[in-house]
């Protein structure tokens, strides 16, 4: 697996490691120096995606003959945090006492903090690889990049990259389904003026997810490389999860803007 | 009551008089395809591009209606192609309304003898399209 570090903003580097799916808890840390706070998360479990998912609010309202596409993903922000979140260190209040001595500490995190910190704690992408004229035997690859938790030096989080999702190729049906449910919405209001209400994706995400994955690379649980369908659907990170299937099925429609440059020398 | 209207949550496949009416709309919209283009270039070129465009019709319905229906037009090319397609209760749903729509459709633009649909009652009551009326002056 290759291993890409950022080296920027306190990004410490990270060579020919395995990315760690049972820790325990992962560590974000936010800012630096004298503002340097590090928030600890508890693993995430597949609810937990399921309840973030559930609250990010996508819709298109049309005002004036405009579209307008809003994405609010503060809620779904504040509510992971609120569940996963275990202590946090470097805040302290007025009267020089750790923040954690208050009951209700996780409340008095500022809100900012808290949707940085699971910004970062969800941070991940997917690429697919340019295969040009040559393609796999068999199935579908989808890299994904992602940032972990904070070394143990605390001064950032490195970034995993290039982690690898083979998928068996989606049947016909699964591609319907994901068709379906892209385009299946409800409308908040009435037929003429109502805004359109896209529901999460997600649980399809995970359910194509366990159907198609075959094996991955980059991870490990218990020390060891993670392996095996029935492993990899019981341990693998629900984001990871979500993302990679978003990365299997979006690309082959992103790859359509590039019909342009057919026939053209 | 204003407050009641507007938190109505409509599941759209399963609204299938809203499917039929924007899918009537969408399939109206296709016989206006060169006009629409016509009047794009003419926004492009125009000095006030915005006043050009206002005097496209809007699309009647929230968004979420036109997705849908375009989903449903694909499945129903799927299986006029043959392409074994798993059907949902919903798709089936939308695909009734949408066959309905077509068939209005039908009836408020029927077939022109040179295959061109008619656009408007003129050409309905006339039983030619424009173009063909044209031809047809132009050779008396």
């Amino acid at each position: 697996m290759e291993e890409v570090a950022e080296q920027s903003a306190g990004q410490s580097q990270a060579t020919e490691q395995l990315l760690p799916l049972d820790l325990p808890e992962r560590a974000v840390v936010l800012g630096k120096g004298s503002h340097k706070t590090t928030h600890f998360f508890r693993r995430l479990k597949a609810k937990d995606g399921d309840g973030f998912a559930s609250r990010i609010e996508s819709e298109i309202e049309q005002r004036d003959g405009e579209m307008i596409r809003a994405i609010n993903v503060q809620s779904a922000c504040l509510w992971l945090y609120q569940n996963a979140v275990i202590r946090v260190e470097g805040y302290r209040l007025e009267d020089g006492r750790p923040i954690m001595e208050l009951p209700n500490w996780k409340e008095r995190i500022p809100r900012s903090h808290a949707i940085r910190a699971v910004n970062l704690l969800t941070d991940i992408s997917f690429s697919r690889p340019e295969f040009g004229c040559v393609v796999p035997c068999e199935g579908d690859l989808v890299f994904i990049d992602a940032r972990w938790t904070a070394d143990e030096s605390g001064t950032g989080m490195q970034k995993y990259a290039g982690l690898k999702h083979y998928f068996a190729s989606a049947s016909v049906g699964q591609h319907d389904r994901f068709n379906r449910a892209r385009n299946k919405v409800a409308v908040v209001g009435d037929r003429r003026h109502g805004r359109t209400i896209f529901p999460s994706p997600q649980p399809l995400f995970v359910s194509l997810y366990d159907e198609l994955i075959q094996r991955v690379e980059g991870y490990s649980v218990g020390g060891r490389a993670l392996g095996g369908r029935d492993e990899i659907i019981r341990e693998m990170d629900v984001f990871h999860k979500c993302e990679a299937a978003r990365g299997l099925f979006e690309s082959d429609i992103d790859d359509s803007a590039g019909a342009e440059e057919d026939g053209k020398n | 009551m204003s407050a009641e209207k507007n938190t109505r949550l409509i599941a759209v496949e399963h609204d299938s008089e809203g499917i039929r009416l924007a899918a009537l709309e969408m399939l109206t919209e296709f016989l206006y395809t060169e006009e629409r283009r016509r009047t794009r270039r003419i926004a492009e070129q125009s000095a006030d591009p915005q006043a050009v465009l206002a005097a496209v019709p809007k699309r009647e319905f929230a968004c979420g209606y036109y997705l849908w229906v375009t989903y449903l037009f694909g499945v129903e090319a799927r299986m006029q192609l043959g392409i074994h397609t798993e059907l949902t209760a919903a798709d089936a749903t939308g695909l009734l309304a949408l066959g309905e729509a077509r068939r209005e459709f039908e009836r408020e633009h029927p077939l022109c003898r040179c295959g061109r649909r008619m656009k408007n009652d003129v050409e309905r009551v006339t039983g030619m399209c424009r173009a063909c009326k044209d031809a047809r002056d132009a050779g008396a």
